[in-house]
């Protein structure tokens, strides 16, 4: 029960840094990203590569550049592979495209990526993948106290990144970024660099998505290409929403109702029907999970807030004395507003 | 033609012959879309420190015109000057950022965003702008964000606008929105600033502010040219006026100079 209970707290973590990454790319920057998870599983495969050693033949696999690198250089390998893999996805698919081809673009860029994955079998070992990929630092460790210290790595991560994305999100590059989201024409005629701008949140997200995945392999030990569908990146997509759509915070509580409790609640169902009925009930549930939230809280459970400074004391009381109202705020950071 | 009463004390009497080099101008404009052309051979100069009004009827191209000045909308033929350099095909965001600012016809707010957001974001060159500086952490910007806090609540008190600062942009009026992109438009330092239709959806007393606005504007030498059916904020604000038919300049002068035009009162009227 232990180890369950620490692998779904890695689980989240890696949800966790998916969603914000998703977030940052689709929340801020408008960018519907359908191949999200293929940024997660080229750093779960890289992270593999450099910690398997230059060669998987004794364990029957294959795949290329085999490296076995000290901790946590795999992991940070991982990491610049998703955003490398982010700058030649970027140009291919957000360049001359609009939004909603580039969400098409995406996807078959996702699906297609899966497939050459799946046939070429010496690229990743094919459709059965990665496996034995040794653990960083578990030889130091006994069995039972590992996983919590993975856990507190896991979580680590998680605050690092969390912060650096607030960081980014309340600074002008992050207003810059909502702005085009918002109206790309009116962010244009003011100076903005639409394509720029995208593009950098893209390859941050990638990063971070490259992270995640090595994060995950690094604990699991192994990955293969049913672990990213092009319907994974859909768990993300409807965390971001369900969680609010630009908010880090909903984003994590996203992460975790989605990715963790609507997913491991079906494993303890009952079994019913054929065998893998309840796996494919998932599917149903995370399809319909998107559906309620955009029929009754498009918003998502906490949205976005339209006023996104720093919010000191010294600037809160700066506009207090400017408009003189400032306890009229509700809770978004929003007054009621006369329209006239 | 409406007219509104507005004080005139702010109209400056800068015709074309008294402008002094021009801050923009258009040489054989043509912008074709597609078979039609919208712009016909636009020659024109505006010179810094003056505001020009474009007016004709719907169809005449005076939007495309604006367009096609600020980038946005490419030019078949002809050729663009602002600041002295031929800037012909240049992207619209690189204009922007040298100053050549456009708000559009209909108010184009980012409407997730606060009121004071939407002010802060035109500020020119913001370090935290960039993602080195931002990712680097808000003390290599917050001076300079604070500044223009200052200075965008400033402009929204001009328009009595600061007590919706951190009000959701998508949350106001059309007029209060249109205020906003105005407001937006300054923010950005604009030497020349294309406006298309700014008192859409403003009340009177707004259009009147908007007016002496505009004057003080050129006289802090900002190059001002408005798209406007709104002839009380035309004769009130603009020291010439440009009118044009059919993609055509047909005239181009003061106000009652304008006034008299045959050309354009055929255009607005249909009499032969």
């Amino acid at each position: 029960m232990e180890y369950y209970i620490s692998t779904v707290l890695v689980y989240l973590a890696v949800y966790a840094l998916g969603a914000w990454a998703l977030n940052l790319q689709f929340g801020l920057g408008g960018i519907v990203n359908f191949a999200f998870i293929v940024f997660e599983a080229v750093g779960a495969y890289v992270a593999g590569v450099m910690s398997l050693g230059s060669s998987g033949a004794s364990l029957g696999i294959t795949y290329i550049w085999g490296a076995k690198l000290p901790f946590p250089l795999p992991l940070l390998a991982g990491a610049v592979a998703g955003g490398l893999v982010a700058l030649v996805i970027g140009p291919a698919t957000m360049r001359k495209m609009r939004r909603d081809y580039q969400a098409a673009a995406m996807l078959v860029v996702a699906i297609i990526l899966n497939q050459v994955v799946t046939n070429a079998k010496g690229i990743f070992n094919g459709a059965e993948g990665l496996a034995g990929v040794p653990s960083p630092l578990s030889q130091y460790f006994s069995a039972s106290t590992y996983p919590w210290l993975y856990v507190i790595w896991g979580l680590f991560l998680m605050l690092i990144v969390y912060l650096f994305l607030q960081r980014l999100g309340r600074s002008p590059f992050g207003r810059t970024l909502r702005a085009i989201r918002d109206d790309e024409a009116a962010a244009v005629a003011l100076g903005k660099n639409p394509w720029a701008t995208r593009m950098t949140v893209f390859v941050i997200g990638g990063v971070i998505g490259g992270l995640a995945g090595g994060l995950l392999m690094e604990y699991i030990g192994a990955w293969g290409t049913s672990a990213w569908g092009y319907q994974e990146t859909f768990v993300l997509v409807v965390a971001v929403v369900f969680g609010g759509i630009g908010n880090q915070r909903g984003a994590l509580i996203g992460a975790a109702l989605v990715g963790v409790i609507l997913l491991q609640l079906t494993l303890f169902l009952p079994p019913v029907g054929y065998p893998g009925l309840i796996n494919s009930l998932q599917w149903v549930v995370i399809g319909a999970a998107w559906l309620v939230v955009l029929w009754f809280r498009p918003d998502g459970i906490l949205p976005e807030r339209a006023f996104l400074g720093l919010s000191r004391k010294g600037r809160l009381d700066f506009r207090r004395g400017a408009s003189g109202s400032a306890g009229e705020m509700d809770q978004r950071g929003e007054k009621a507003v006369s329209v006239g | 033609m409406s007219n509104v009463q507005l004080g005139s004390q702010h109209r400056a009497t800068l015709t074309k012959d008294q402008s002094g080099s021009a801050a923009l101008e258009t040489d054989n404009v043509v912008v074709r879309y597609g078979g039609q052309t919208a712009v016909e051979g636009v020659t024109l100069g505006f010179p810094a420190g003056s505001v020009t009004g474009i007016i004709g009827p719907n169809g005449a191209g005076k939007s495309s015109l604006l367009g096609a000045i600020s980038g946005m909308i490419p030019i078949s033929q002809g050729s663009i000057r602002f600041d002295g350099k031929d800037v012909t095909g240049e992207p619209p965001f690189r204009l922007a950022r040298a100053g050549l600012i456009k708000a559009s016809q209909h108010a184009q707010v980012f409407g997730r965003m606060s009121v004071l957001d939407n002010l802060l974001v035109a500020e020119p060159n913001q370090r935290g702008e960039r993602f080195a500086v931002a990712a680097r952490g808000p003390h290599l910007w917050k001076a300079q964000e604070r500044s223009a806090e200052e200075r965008a609540m400033s402009l929204l008190s001009d328009f009595d606008l600061a007590h919706h600062a951190k009000t959701r942009c998508s949350l106001l009026s059309g007029g209060q929105q249109k205020i906003v992109e105005y407001l937006r438009a300054l923010m950005a330092r604009p030497k020349v600033l294309l406006l298309d239709e700014p008192s859409v959806g403003l009340a009177v007393h707004l259009v009147k502010r908007l007016a002496e606005d505009l004057a003080r504007l050129a006289e802090d030498g900002c190059c001002v040219v408005l798209i406007e059916h709104e002839m009380g904020l035309i004769r009130e604000a603009s020291n010439r006026v440009v009118g044009m038919v059919s993609g055509k300049v047909v005239v181009d002068g003061t106000f009652e100079e304008v006034e008299q035009s045959e050309a354009l009162q055929r255009a607005y009227l249909g009499a032969e």
